[in-house]
């Protein structure tokens, strides 16, 4: 055979091999793709031991090359049961033993041991990444994020207010710890209930701010100081009704119950108004009030019998309904104390109420309005048309304008009339105008005061009131020259109904109250 | 020395001119562009992951070097007889021996010093054409136009050749946050390629190629996971108790990683690649210097008594 005829054939040979082996390999992904194999990652790894043995020196290019995969992992799905927690453990212990100073990676293995891996009940996932978070802060000691996660697990994840707390010392012997880490000591006292301590602590951030002119700090550590007073007197008017709970058997249903007689509320404690007349008092000493803080709390503090007073100026009151709620169920034991009583409250969160349904309907008819160019029907807003939580109701008018605008219709609260009328240049169009400023501030009610305990009064308790609503078309109901007898919203019955006579029309009101 | 000298100069012409020590060139700016590529995959650390397999590619293409060349350094000469023309000059074995060490040791230095400048080079840029330093470009009033984008990457290629440049001839005195340790760590590389190529060198005198690279590799292998070697006698006695109280398969394995671990060379002393690669501090000791060279002259002796006393014929 000759020589190229030998080469030719042996080349041909090899051509026609390295085809089958083509065809081959696309036959393999073709079944995988089809769902035959699935491209399936494994955590279950060597020890750290035999990884640094294998790569001769190169650990770090290794740990580069797992977190990689890490990601991609956390990105796709880990070859594990998300219940199991211990292989992603150890696939981090591994990774950090060997790059210990790689320290985003123990903010990676806390994402994905505290958000998706381990049962939910023993808390495993949580106490793993704290485990490992100790190591990086072992061998990163001056990195504050490290211990930074691990208090925030502990608080967040754990729930462990002491472990958070243990965290504390570490990041304040770093230099770089931000204030506002620091400031979750605060947080810690408070949601374990020590409000005295997490007033001193805030007091004393708040006083560090003022000699360090920090203008934006100040501000939150005051707003916070409102957080804390409000839950103290909370957890005291809460000590009151677990007392009058454990002597009748009942949750009591109006706050009468609570500031009177053998259950009276009494304590000593500093009231925000007491706070800001001091820190009057020691203006001269400002840029030197390091340490005064337990000294202004003591000059601050006050004998508080009775009702105390809302730090925002509200009131505290029982909502019934909340407390007939509580008392057609047994005490929850398992529940953090303030929690058994949450039936106690005050006009501040009916105000988070009213805004949020005012922002849920806006959007709702600003959406409906983009896809359709005309307003909502009433029946498309009844959803909305719920109690605004100041004694009100949220209305809505499907026909009439919104006056400062051409398109939007009339929603609003009840409530917010009163608003508008004393602010003339603020019309309640869409819901509550305006900030909380704008409604008049009521004083705490005292003993004695007639309708002391009413909550904030609704257009129905004055007349006046009433009747401008009606006849302006700001409260509901039907007019009688309305075409068809429309009827504006809520079906009522046919008795109790008055005609209100206007100028030049009559209106049948519906009475909510 | 000026023998010493002309033989190393020799040897290192001679390997400038072996194409494998481009091919393993071409590798190692491979690696540190790839670094480039694949730390795009992750959702943090991506300057620490450059800087990793960067240092890993110029660590790891340099023992290639020392191994791959190291290991026909000798064998050549006698394979092709050429030894009988420099052994019948008045030159004494040991000066051709350490001439060959010598020469190695330049060729893998300048490569070292080649890819650092590259690397570093490549650091720099990235610097230049970060998110942060693009993004300054777009502040003003008009966005950059095609133009004037092309003019500062250009721009940044240039800077980048010209400040690498000068941080690798000033031995990282100069160096921005960028480079931080680069230069340092690739001084330290060169030390342990001193120990390494040693190994090549004497495994060259007396054996052939294959062979030497075989045990030059498991020098290597040892050398780096010397400390593991350590704790891993010490964890068999932490087992058992006592040394004592060891016995059979247990004893001959604590005592064979004991002497191991003090035997062959600890090339972690050299290794640094972590704290740099964490912009860490990099820690030079005198000791790692003072001990890579007495173990480099130590090695160097065997070989020469070794070499003495071969019989070319």
């Amino acid at each position: 055979m000759k020589p190229v005829v030998r080469d030719l054939l042996l080349g041909a040979t090899a051509f026609v091999l390295f085809l089958g082996c083509i065809a081959h390999q696309s036959n393999f992904y073709k079944d995988w793709s089809q769902g035959s194999g699935k491209f399936i990652q494994k955590v279950n790894i060597p020890s750290a031991e035999v990884i640094k043995i294998m790569a001769m020196g190169y650990d770090n290019a290794y740990a580069n090359w797992m977190t990689l995969n890490a990601i991609q992992y956390f990105g796709a799905a880990w070859d594990t049961d998300q219940q199991v927690v211990e292989p992603i453990y150890n696939y981090f212990d591994v990774l950090t033993k060997l790059d210990p100073h790689f320290t985003k990676v123990y903010e990676l293995a806390n994402l994905v041991l505290s958000d998706n891996y381990g049962p939910r009940e023993n808390n495993k996932g949580h106490k793993l990444s704290i485990q490992l978070l100790r190591k990086g802060n072992y061998y990163n000691p001056q990195e504050w994020n490290i211990p930074y996660l691990a208090m925030y697990t502990a608080i967040w994840g754990l729930e462990d207010d002491k472990l958070a707390k243990s965290f504390l010392p570490v990041l304040r012997r770093i230099p770089s710890t931000p204030d506002h880490v620091l400031r979750l000591e605060e947080y810690i006292y408070r949601k374990s209930g020590r409000y005295n301590i997490a007033f001193d602590v805030n007091l004393k951030h708040y006083l560090d701010y003022i000699d360090r002119d920090k203008v934006a700090e100040q501000e939150i550590t005051m707003l916070k100081l409102v957080t804390i007073l409000d839950g103290w007197y909370k957890t005291q008017i809460a000590q009151v009704a677990e007392q009058y709970f454990q002597d009748t058997g009942k949750h009591p249903t109006e706050i009468e119950q609570l500031i009177s007689g053998k259950y009276m509320i009494e304590f000593e404690a500093p009231t925000y108004q007491a706070v800001l007349e001091t820190l009057n008092n020691h203006v001269d000493d400002f840029g030197d009030m390091a340490n005064m803080h337990i000294a202004l709390r003591e000059e601050s503090t006050r004998k508080i019998k009775g009702l105390p007073p809302h730090p925002k100026g509200y009131w505290y009151y029982i909502d019934s309904a909340a407390a007939n709620h509580a008392n057609s169920q047994p005490l929850k034991e398992d529940v953090a104390f303030l929690d058994r009583f949450f039936y106690i409250t005050s006009p501040e969160f009916n105000l988070d109420q009213i805004n949020s349904v005012s922002i849920e309907a806006q959007n709702f008819v600003m959406d409906y309005l983009r896809k359709n160019t005309v307003p909502p029907s009433y029946e498309e807003m009844k959803q909305y048309l719920v109690a605004d939580g100041f004694g009100g109701h949220f209305v809505y008018f499907p026909e009439v304008e919104g006056s400062d605008g051409r398109i939007l219709p009339r929603f609003y609260s009840t409530s917010s009339i009163r608003m508008s009328r004393e602010n003339p240049n603020h019309d309640p169009r869409l819901g509550l105008q305006g900030t909380i400023d704008q409604f008049p501030q009521r004083p705490a009610p005292f003993p004695g005061m007639p309708n002391y305990f009413q909550p904030e009064p609704s257009i129905w308790d004055f007349e006046e009131d009433a009747l401008w609503a009606l006849c302006q078309g700001f409260a509901p109901g039907i007019r009688e020259d309305a075409p068809d007898n429309l009827a504006l919203f809520l079906s009522f019955g046919e008795s109790d109904r008055t005609y209100v006579h206007c100028d030049d029309h009559m209106v049948l009101p519906d009475m909510m109250k | 020395m000026t023998k010493i000298a002309a033989i190393a100069l020799n040897t290192f012409k001679e390997a400038i001119r072996n194409r494998i020590l481009y091919i393993l060139l071409f590798f190692a700016i491979l690696i540190m562009l790839g670094s480039w590529v694949v730390s795009t995959l992750a959702i943090f650390g991506q300057d620490k992951i450059i800087r990793d397999f960067g240092i890993m590619g110029i660590n790891l293409i340099s023992v290639a070097i020392a191994v791959l060349v190291g290991i026909g350094l000798v064998y050549n000469d006698l394979d092709k007889r050429t030894i009988y023309t420099i052994v019948s000059k008045p030159i004494s074995r040991w000066q051709f021996l350490v001439g060959k060490y010598f020469g190695l040791l330049l060729t893998i230095f300048v490569n070292v010093l080649i890819m650092t400048f590259f690397f570093v080079g490549v650091l720099y840029f990235r610097d230049y054409t970060s998110e942060e330093a693009l993004g300054a470009l777009y502040e003003g009033t008009t966005p950059p136009s095609g133009v004037e984008l092309t003019i500062y990457y250009l721009g940044s290629i240039f800077s980048s050749i010209g400040k690498s440049l000068l941080t690798v001839i000033t031995l990282g005195i100069y160096h921005s946050e960028a480079a931080k340790g680069i230069v340092e760590t690739s001084l330290l590389t060169m030390m342990e390629m001193s120990v390494i190529t040693s190994f090549a060198v004497l495994f060259s005198s007396f054996s052939s190629p294959t062979l030497s690279a075989f045990m030059t590799i498991i020098v290597f292998m040892i050398g780096r996971a010397n400390q593991d070697l350590y704790l891993f006698a010490d964890l068999i006695v932490r087992r058992v108790g006592s040394v004592e109280e060891l016995s059979g398969g247990q004893m001959i394995t604590y005592w064979f990683s004991w002497a191991a671990a003090h035997v062959a060379p600890n090339l972690e002393v050299f290794n640094q690649r972590e704290a740099v690669a964490n912009f860490l501090p990099v820690e030079i000791s005198a000791y790692s210097i003072l001990y890579g060279f007495a173990y480099s002259v130590c090695v160097l002796l065997v070989a020469t008594i070794i070499f003495n006393r071969r019989n070319f014929k």
